[in-house]
């Protein structure tokens, strides 16, 4: 009878270079993915165990990455863990009571205006908005993480503030 | 001024204010646990085995006279209490899995043999405190106190575990050293390493772990049989 033959799953091979430079990578990405997963989630304790799971999840794919840049791979693994998170967290974003002319005075508030704008957007608008606001990612490095024509990165990310900017101009913002 | 507007769009969306953290990658790191629907089950099951596999040994008369006498005493148990922890990550979809090397979760396995009827007790030291019971008929999980999910099930088997046929095909090439007061085997299958400490004297399971690869999966901090446990642990 093997013990774990039906449930165990055994992620991490062996401690090799590969290993080495892939946790020096993230940890050289680690204040932008951070940056990422703490405004995507609602509390520290949940950013910081998306990038633990990161790291879990890359360790056990590490000869899978590319190693020249397993940049792409990361911003989109994390994504798809936040958005996995997000979900069973049930955390619900408050959709009314949010007046953007208010200035916000802490990082829950700033928060809570920034993913209550974000959230009136298109996913994939939202995401390229993420990626080069929040981790301050170049189009180029974008474009291969979502794995999309650069232009249509460019393209996304202007509909997606014009979106934000006509929510904004329904509640006067620009008036001020 | 459409160019004005696209600015401070920019700027109203780009965080002023930001999160620290002290967080590095490879660092051990108890996790936060939320709202997961949890299948440790199996791994109980495998605890289980730990324990049964601990007790054999094929390389003396007396370690293998210890180990009889010790399946013997651990069969005729009606009771288990069993502290562990347990490495692994969580899958929202699929629950806690056990990985080498993950993130530490301990708990407590409460075992009963209830005239027949076997009942399990699962407790999980995580911020939201949960708890599984199967008392043989149902499985009911209990989240800070609270009743979260009830739903017809049979029990864990996890007293079929400790017959010895059972594990006999799981304990082949074990490696027994005699150290003294304490009888000490190890079980290699591939990556996984096995390992059982008992008791010379009172014949009695000490501590086990698993080890994949030398990352540990799972190990046992305290195992005590026929202990006393009260039957609303099973409610």
């Amino acid at each position: 009878m093997n013990l774990f033959g039906s449930y165990c799953v055994f992620m991490i091979n062996n401690r090799t270079m590969n290993q080495k430079t892939l946790l020096e990578y993230l940890q050289q990405e680690k204040d932008r993915l951070f940056q990422y997963a703490s405004y995507r989630l609602p509390d520290t304790s949940d950013a910081e165990d998306a990038l633990q799971d990161l790291y879990i999840a890359m360790t056990a794919k590490v000869r899978k990455i590319n190693h020249d840049d397993p940049r792409p791979y990361m911003y989109r693994a994390l994504s798809n863990i936040c958005t996995t998170k997000l979900r069973n967290i049930k955390y619900h974003l408050p959709i009314d009571g949010i007046d953007v002319t208010v200035e916000a005075e802490n990082f829950e508030e700033e928060f809570r205006l920034i993913n209550y704008l974000l959230s009136r957007l298109p996913e994939e608008q939202s995401e390229v908005i993420r990626l080069h606001i929040h981790s301050e990612l170049t189009f180029n490095e974008i474009s291969e993480i979502v794995e999309v024509p650069v232009a249509t990165v460019k393209s996304r990310y202007r509909y997606g503030i014009a979106h934000i900017r006509e929510e904004l101009k329904k509640q006067d913002y620009f008036k001020n | 001024m459409e160019q004005e507007e696209f600015d401070r769009t920019v700027d109203l969306i780009t965080p002023k204010f930001r999160r620290r953290s002290g967080f590095r990658f490879g660092d051990e790191r108890k996790k936060h646990f939320r709202g997961v629907w949890w299948k440790i089950y199996s791994v109980a099951a495998g605890l289980a085995l730990i324990v049964t596999a601990g007790l054999y040994t094929k390389a003396s008369a007396s370690a293998e006279t210890i180990a009889r006498q010790s399946i013997e005493k651990l069969s005729a148990a009606n009771t288990y209490k069993i502290d562990f922890v347990l490495y692994g990550v969580i899958q929202d979809d699929k629950g806690f899995i056990p990985v080498p090397g993950g993130n530490a979760i301990s708990g407590t396995l409460y075992l009963m043999n209830d005239n027949g009827v076997e009942k399990s007790c699962l407790d999980y030291k995580t911020p939201d405190n949960i708890r599984e019971v199967y008392d043989g008929k149902n499985y009911t999980r209990y989240k800070s106190g609270k009743l979260e999910k009830k739903a017809n099930s049979g029990p864990l088997n996890l007293l079929e575990l400790f017959k010895m046929d059972s594990a006999s095909d799981f304990l082949k090439n074990c490696k027994t050293t005699d150290e003294g007061d304490y009888i000490e085997i190890q079980h290699c299958k591939g990556e996984v390493t096995m390992y059982g400490r008992f008791s010379k004297g009172s014949k009695k399971l000490l501590e086990a772990f698993v080890k994949v690869k030398d990352e540990m999966l799972l190990k046992t901090e305290h195992i005590e049989y026929d202990v006393e446990i009260p039957e609303r642990m099973f409610e």
